[in-house]
């Protein structure tokens, strides 16, 4: 140890009994400072934890909760757009199967093979 | 560690409320900004805070007092006002603990000390009780205070010797 760390642990054993005798009140006002103080911590929120059990259950996976979330939206949205075109398929052949029957078949239907199949079929049958 | 923080602000500013207030922004400005940084950082960053704020204090101080001597025209030197009402201050709070002979010499060594390390320059008393008081290695010190670890050394060092030659000239040998 030299002269000057020798020194200066020899005034911060002086230093200190100045901490210790430090005026109650001031001691209480810097006591309650320093709660304020820790009350506004800012804390970093590593993951998510069960309630009861604490530190001995941590779901790691959750930590990453804003992948997840981000991952979920996305499966919504695949599975949201598979079902809107099923659903637009539905619709369409309803709408060509009552022109059918209504006899008000669009040009379109005409130029379908399947439908040209399925009129040479019926007609066969119908002669037959 | 508030109670150190309180008292080198009080070394610094001579004020009891200018360096509560002090300490206790300090406080907030680290559990709000730097709460979630490891615990290991807190005393830089604490004292970092500290040692600005009382350097920001202390220079509106000055300000204030050139201000008010230049318009009242008042006696200029104003630190010399306030030193012995700070030491009958420092009596006095030391009264109601004098049982034994050798608690009065302590609370009397205490009192020499403080006065002696109120007198170091500013950079030189930062350097001298973040280095002993707080504890802090080299590296942490020169990280706080802004400058070269080269510089912190010398500050020490200075610091050491003024205190120990102003001490010594009162017949006090730590």
């Amino acid at each position: 140890m030299n002269e000057d760390t020798e020194f200066g642990y020899k005034a911060r054993q002086i230093l200190n009994q100045g901490v210790d005798t430090l005026d109650r009140k001031v001691a209480g006002r810097l006591h309650d400072a320093r709660q304020i103080a820790l009350r506004s911590q800012r804390v970093l929120v590593g993951g998510l934890r069960m309630a009861g059990i604490g530190h001995t259950v941590e779901f790691a996976f959750l930590a990453n909760a804003r992948n997840l979330l981000a991952a979920m939206a996305l499966s919504i949205g695949v599975m949201g757009t598979y079902y809107w075109n099923a659903f637009e398929q539905v619709q369409e052949n309803e709408e060509i199967d009552s022109a059918l029957l209504a006899d008000e078949l669009p040009p379109s239907a005409y130029l379908d093979r399947g439908f040209h199949a399925w009129l040479e079929r019926t007609s066969d049958s119908s002669s037959q | 560690m508030e109670r150190r923080a309180f008292k080198q602000a009080m070394f610094a500013i001579r004020n009891e409320e200018t360096a509560l207030d002090i300490v206790q922004d300090a406080m907030m400005r680290l559990a709000e900004k730097y709460g979630d940084r490891p615990a290991s950082e807190w005393p830089m960053l604490f004292q970092r805070i500290l040692q600005n704020a009382i350097r920001d204090s202390y220079r509106r101080s000055r300000v204030r007092s050139l201000w008010t001597t230049l318009l009242s025209s008042l006696s200029p030197n104003d630190d010399e006002e306030n030193d012995p009402l700070e030491t009958i201050a420092a009596e006095r709070e030391s009264e109601g603990l004098e049982t034994p002979h050798r608690q009065l010499e302590r609370s009397q060594l205490l009192g020499a000390i403080e006065k002696e390390i109120e007198k170091l320059p500013p950079r030189q008393r930062e350097a001298f009780l973040m280095r002993y008081w707080e504890e802090m290695n080299i590296a942490e010190t020169a990280a706080a205070m802004g400058c070269s670890e080269g510089s912190v050394k010398t500050h020490c060092s200075r610091a050491t010797h003024t205190l120990a030659a102003a001490l010594g000239a009162k017949g006090i040998k730590l």
